[in-house]
């Protein structure tokens, strides 16, 4: 089990005390493919940000990769983040400032292992070879399309080798075919990687790529299902 | 995060931010300057003015005294005498110690033609002396400084070994003979009590008062205390009258003595110590006195020191003094009624004088109206003499400037002793004109006046106001050995209850009213600086709020809380270092504007030095760390908030 969350419980306003998630509980074997769906505003976001140890503000028990992620300090959870956990977000979240490549290299300077220079340009040209994206390798994300843009991203996302990929809406802002293109490439790295893959959707013909479907709704688990 | 990787990425989000990164510098560099600009400035004047007006190192002091019911008592520990300068030279930080002795009664100076035009000036004069020996050093090294190389090496260069003279008149003009050489008139060397050196071979060439002992002019005396301080009056031996000089045998010795100086503890340089006149065979290692020399080789035991032999032949030989033109005397001076000028010629370097000491009633013979050669007074100036010079020579009389303070070196003026436009004569002193030599500088000459070797001044004092008129010193000038055992020195000088000079506490508080200068720039500066940290805090929390996206998306790549607070404090440190580049750049460009409008614009003054400015490498450091500070401290409440945004709600939000 890479993913186990067990009656999770997480409210914004304190004081208002009405949970965005109510009772989450979601087990996730390595090398699965995940679709979690659900409403807009149904706490699919909130429950990605707690498995990818960006919010450790939440009742109940997350254990990810086989880590109690609220027993992990600030400089363990970042390096859980860097090391094992890969996002990518619907509006892509690149850095407008800086080329394709040093994006893709970005994680490299808050890494726990001392690459040098030359390797690290290796591993970013390695990750953008993998998604087709070399050519714009020294294009700022500006200059890029959205599928572009989200390959860059993708890039980025497996840069340093992830456990698993906590993809939200990455297509949301995608025409269809590009949206496309994405999706097959998460099938890719589940399939040759072997890469745990959460793709949180309210789209349900994207859902059905997945190997399974949570049903989310607010804020609770209302629904299992693997399309055939 | 590995330090390499931080610079990497702070120097990205600089160069993305310019804006930002100059306008928060802008405070920072502003501040810098101010402090900068004004620490040079007030260094400048420290070290360019102040230090010249006033030596650093130099503290003259004066025995400390109390009004008591309108009476001045001293109160002295030290006395100032020369047990006081041995006290004084065992406390720590004390290099050396300079007595002096000021002038008590009235004297003129004329200048002639050479600087002041035909007529020249005369004017009061006031004088100090200071020990020669001590004194000559610090002149030699001076000279030979200015010189570039040592004077023995120029003149071999200019006249190989093998020029040979005998006295100054075979050499041109400024030299004079050393060691058979014509070489370059060494003037420090001629700062010395004279008296001991005019060479004689008889009575006839030495002044009323003076005797011809070991070929040289003698004072005459009868007891100690009519000698200098140092010196020891020696009586020879006789057997009848004449056998003596005035005053005749009395009781088997000569009235009349001779001042010599024992050979305790060395002799000045150019002097050597050696045997002088015995009294009885006591006196003598081996043999019989017989007047006054030890007879069959025997040895005086008494030792004085007196001018080298070699000196003493070339310049003691009386074919070389004594010319052939009886009644005048070689510089056209009339001789007065019934006088005769003894000597036709005097050597070069010294003058014919025709004045001689005159005391009604002494034993000593009368040889008024009766030239003599004497070796004019040397004399030191202090080099604001000269920028004084320097001021009243181009505005007031409009002649050329002096270059160099050696263009005053070998410079001839006259002294009048006895003679004031205030005062009456000294009853019973005739006024007495003397020669005087400039033959070298010091910064612990007289500022408004000439310095000479402290004998003459004795000399003079106890002749115009009586002996003892000058037993203690005025002052003492004491060097440190090295600048900065000023506090421990001033320390110890309030615990002896020691005075400073007028001039000494004038520096005192010249250098306390930089201080403050300086202490009043430095709180301007953190004023603007800490304006300029709070400007930091506002670019930054703006800067945050424009990032905030940015450092969701650092967090969610694994930065940590430390990371994030250490990117924008590695801004903010740049911003430090930027301007306090800028700041010490900006600074120093105003400096050199300053400047070149003080020259400009401002007429020349005295001591006007080429720049107002000193800027030190540790002053630059300094302020530029001052500046990393203030940035630091402004980005410090940003750096943390940004450190503690949740990055979960950045990246969702918007
Ligand atoms: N930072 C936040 N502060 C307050 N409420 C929030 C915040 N983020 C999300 N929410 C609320 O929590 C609920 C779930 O949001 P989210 O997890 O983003 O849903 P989804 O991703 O399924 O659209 C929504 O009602 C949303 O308004
Ligand atoms: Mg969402």
């Amino acid at each position: 089990m890479i993913v186990e969350l067990r009656h999770i419980q997480k409210s914004y306003e304190a004081a208002s005390g009405i949970p965005v998630l109510k009772d989450g509980n979601v087990a996730i074997e390595e090398g699965e493919f995940v679709a979690i769906l659900g409403k807009s505003g149904s706490g699919k976001t909130t429950l990605l940000n707690i498995i990818g140890g960006l919010d450790r503000d939440f009742k109940g028990e997350a254990i990810v990769a086989g880590r109690n992620l609220q027993k992990m300090g600030d400089r363990a959870l970042s390096r859980f983040r860097n090391e094992t956990i890969a996002f990518i977000f619907q509006t892509f979240n690149l850095l407008p400032h800086l080329t394709c490549r040093e994006n893709v290299a970005f994680p490299a300077y808050f890494a726990g292992n001392a690459a040098n220079r030359a390797e690290v340009a290796q591993r970013a040209q390695e990750a953008m070879e993998r998604v087709g994206i070399e050519h714009k390798a020294a294009s700022v994300p500006g200059r890029l399309s959205g599928g572009e843009r989200q390959r860059v991203a993708i890039a980025r996302a497996i840069f340093q080798k992830p456990r698993i990929l906590l993809a939200d809406e990455p297509t949301g802002n995608l025409d269809s075919v590009s949206g496309r293109h994405v999706l097959d490439l998460f099938m890719e790295l589940n399939r040759e990687d072997g890469m745990t893959c959460m793709l949180v959707t309210h789209d349900e013909q994207l859902a059905k790529m997945a190997s399974r479907i949570v049903r989310i709704a607010d804020g609770q688990v209302v629904g299992e299902e693997r399309p055939a | 995060m590995k330090a390499s990787r931080l610079v990497a990425v702070v120097l990205q989000n600089v160069r993305r931010n310019r804006k930002n990164f100059v306008f928060s510098a802008i405070g920072i560099t502003v501040g810098v300057c101010v402090f900068s600009f004004f620490t040079a400035l007030t260094m400048g004047v420290r070290v360019e003015v102040l230090n010249r007006i006033y030596p650093v190192d130099l503290i003259e002091v004066e025995p400390a005294s109390v009004n008591i019911a309108g009476t001045k008592s001293s109160i002295e520990k030290v006395p100032f005498r020369e047990e006081g300068v041995t006290m004084l030279l065992k406390e720590p930080g004390v290099g050396r110690i300079f007595p002096k002795l000021r002038s008590r009664f009235q004297a003129t100076y004329r200048m002639g033609g050479q600087l002041f035009g035909q007529d020249g000036i005369t004017f009061e004069a006031y004088f100090d002396g200071l020990d020669g020996g001590l004194l000559r050093r610090e002149l030699k090294e001076g000279e030979e400084l200015r010189a570039g190389k040592s004077v023995k090496d120029r003149l071999e260069a200019r006249y190989g070994r093998e020029h040979r003279c005998y006295d100054a008149e075979d050499c041109s003009p400024g030299e004079e003979c050393r060691e058979g050489l014509c070489q370059k008139v060494e003037y420090w060397s001629l700062f010395r009590d004279w008296r001991e050196y005019i060479p004689c071979r008889d009575e006839s060439i030495c002044a009323a008062g003076y005797g011809c002992r070991y070929e040289q002019c003698r004072a005459l005396c009868k007891a100690d205390d009519e000698c200098l301080a140092e010196e020891t009056c020696l009586r020879s031996p006789c057997t009848k009258d004449e056998d003596c000089g005035p005053g005749g045998c009395v009781a088997g010795r000569c009235s009349t003595g001779a001042c010599f100086f024992p050979c305790e503890g060395g002799c000045p340089a150019g002097q050597e110590c050696i045997p002088a006149v015995c009294l009885t065979a006591a006196d003598c290692s081996d043999g019989p006195c017989y007047e006054g020399q030890c007879a069959l080789g025997g040895t005086c035991t008494f030792m004085s020191c007196v001018q080298r032999r070699k000196e003493r032949e070339v310049l003691g030989n009386p074919d070389m003094i004594r010319g052939e033109r009886p009644g005048l005397c070689d510089d056209g001076t009339p001789v007065p009624e019934g006088g005769t000028c003894v000597l036709a010629r005097c050597p070069v370097g010294s003058y014919c004088s025709v004045h001689t000491y005159f005391k009604p009633g002494s034993l000593w013979r009368d040889k008024r109206g009766e030239g003599r050669c004497e070796q004019p007074i040397p004399v030191v100036l202090n080099p604001i003499v000269m920028e004084i010079f320097n001021m009243v020579l181009g505005s007031t009389l409009d002649r050329a400037q002096l270059g160099t303070v050696d263009t005053l070196l070998g410079y001839g003026a006259y002294v009048t002793f006895g003679h004031s436009f205030y005062k009456d004569p000294v009853k019973d002193r005739t006024p007495v004109q003397k020669h005087m030599l400039v033959v070298g500088f010091s910064n612990k000459a007289l500022e408004a006046g000439v310095t000479m070797p402290m004998a003459y001044v004795d000399r003079a004092n106890s002749r115009y106001k009586g002996k003892g008129a000058s037993q203690e010193y005025d002052s003492m000038i004491i060097q440190l050995a090295a600048a900065e055992h000023l506090p421990a020195v001033m320390a110890m000088l309030d615990r002896l209850n020691i005075q400073l000079s007028r001039r000494s506490s004038e520096a005192e508080k010249f250098r306390t009213i930089l201080l403050v200068a300086i202490a009043i720039f430095f709180i301007m500066a953190s004023i603007i600086l800490a304006i300029a940290a709070v400007n930091i805090t506002h670019t930054f929390l703006m800067v945050i709020y424009e990032r905030n996206k940015e450092i969701g998306i650092q967090r969610a790549l694994g930065a940590t809380k430390m990371d994030i607070r250490l990117i924008f404090l590695g801004e903010s440190v740049l911003i430090g270092l930027a301007g306090g580049a800028m700041g010490n750049g900006l600074a120093y460009g105003l400096s050199q504007i300053a400047d070149f409008l003080a020259n400009r614009y401002i007429g020349d003054f005295p001591f006007q030095p080429d720049t107002f400015f000193h800027f030190e490498l540790l002053w630059v450091f300094a302020s530029t760390g001052f500046a990393i500070f203030f940035s630091l401290v402004g980005a410090f409440f940003p750096a943390n908030r940004a450190a503690r945004m949740d990055p979960a709600r950045t990246l969702t939000v918007g």
